[in-house]
């Protein structure tokens, strides 16, 4: 696959993990019990976590592969996480977090910063910390952050899980639209099924560490017997 | 605040010379602490022991260890004098050393528990979003460790504040040169000069226990956060 992302890593020990999948460009979804293993792939495409052995590829660029002995640092990869911590730097306003991801370098920094707090709607709280945020309000920020940082993927972990279902639907449209705009690859991980089958175009079926369907988000949710 | 005749030089030599000490443990320190709290190496828990050791080894075994190495018979002592046409030891400069050395394995210590406890998420969450790992270090971990390394700071002038025995050993004892206030005590109490000695005393304490005390109210501080 030339466009998009493939991931193939395998993880031997306490979190096993043996998978091998690809999401076109657009949003996708890992789909799964919790402890399937989809945050640590998350990890791994990241950049944050180093399977035993494998090949992440994002378009037509090898992230990482044992075997030719390439590991690009997470820092190089594009590759902007939101894990389900949100890790919203605490010592930072949320104008200032969402500054930290924008190159230092590009003028117009503020205003570019202040416009990704208006998109995702959480401009009010610009100069509060982050100990003061909703958890949607959180939420938003962490994505604003994510996608200020003009990635080629974003890695959205349960996204969306301290949202109302009608803000969580708004902005989930807003991310399709942003991730289509900029020919991005998403890949979300989330136990909404309603959510997945909206969202995605493609989805990803893991149980205990491995992938057990992939295609259309219809086809695969359809199998999974649960969420 | 008025002190005996005599009492305020050592003193602010003291202060001066625990400043510029401190100032260079905490360099050293935040990087060794850092790199003992992030990186898993041969040789981490010698490297820690070796670290911590001035705050176990009578500081004569000390000032021998850096008269050994630093002094003029020593190849850094020569090698030194030959480029700066003096020698280390029983200069100002060795007084600074002195003080540095007792702060070090505290700031050491600090820095290490500091960023041990901000959570790795962080730095990894940063790391994705593009920030190099010296950003990531400066504008991230360093805040959120900012109140254990302040603490550690604290207690290392403190520390180096009151050095005496290595000060002695590899400073000496020179008039508004090396004689630092622990040592002018010293001197003072063999001389009988008790208003001396108690005035400087007395000034060194309070700086101490405020020290002290800056470093509980941080403490509390740190654990409402």
């Amino acid at each position: 696959m030339s466009e998009g992302l493939s991931v193939r890593a395998v993880i031997e020990g306490d979190h096993r993990l043996d998978v091998d999948f690809a999401c076109p460009r657009g949003v996708s979804v890992l789909f799964g019990p919790s402890g399937a293993g989809k945050s640590t792939t998350l990890g791994v495409i990241a950049g944050i976590v180093t399977p035993t052995r494998g090949r992440v590829v994002l378009d037509d660029t090898p992230l990482y592969d044992d075997g030719a002995r390439v590991a690009v640092p997470a820092h190089r990869r594009r590759c902007a996480l939101v894990p389900q911590s949100l890790a919203l730097f605490p010592h930072l306003t949320a104008l200032e977090n969402v500054l930290f991801a924008i190159p230092r370098a590009r003028p117009g920094r503020r205003e570019e910063a202040a416009d990704w707090l208006d998109k995702l709607r959480v401009a009010a709280v610009r100069d509060r910390r982050p100990a003061t945020f909703s958890g949607g309000e959180a939420q938003r920020v962490a994505l604003a952050r994510a996608l200020a940082s003009d990635p080629r993927a974003v890695l959205l972990d349960e996204p969306f899980n301290a949202l109302d279902d009608e803000l969580a639907q708004e902005i989930g449209d807003e991310v399709v639209r942003l991730v289509a705009e900029r020919s991005m690859v998403a890949v979300l991980v989330t136990h909404d099924r309603a959510h997945a089958v909206r969202l995605a175009k493609h989805a990803v079926l893991l149980r205990e560490g491995k992938v057990t369907a992939a295609g259309s988000p219809g086809e695969v949710l359809g199998l999974s017997g649960h969420a | 605040m008025i002190l005996p005749e005599g009492a305020w030089g050592p003193l602010l030599l003291s202060f001066e010379v625990a400043a510029v000490g401190t100032l260079l443990a905490t360099v050293v320190g935040v990087a060794l602490g850092s790199l003992l709290a992030t990186r898993r190496f041969f040789g981490r828990d010698l490297l820690d022991a070796l670290v911590s050791a001035p705050m176990v080894l009578p500081p004569t075994v000390l000032g021998y260890y850096l008269l050994t190495m630093l002094g003029r018979r020593s190849a850094v002592g020569q090698a030194f004098e030959s480029v700066t046409g003096s020698s280390i030891v029983f200069t100002e400069g060795a007084a600074v050393l002195a003080g540095a050395l007792a702060a070090l394995p505290f700031i050491v210590k600090s820095a290490r528990a500091a960023i041990e406890d901000v959570d790795p998420r962080y730095a990894a969450a940063a790391a994705t979003l593009g920030a190099s790992p010296s950003r990531v270090f400066f504008a991230i971990v360093l805040p959120l460790a900012s109140r254990g390394v302040l603490a550690g700071v604290a207690i290392g002038f403190a520390r180096a504040l009151g050095d005496f025995g290595v000060t002695l050993m590899i400073a000496g004892n020179l008039e508004g040169v090396t004689r630092t206030a622990s040592v002018a005590i010293y001197d003072a109490v063999l001389a009988d000069e008790q208003a001396r000695a108690a005035g400087m005393a007395a000034v060194l304490s309070a700086v101490a226990i405020a020290a002290l005390y800056g470093v509980n109210k941080l403490a509390r501080r740190t654990r409402r956060v």
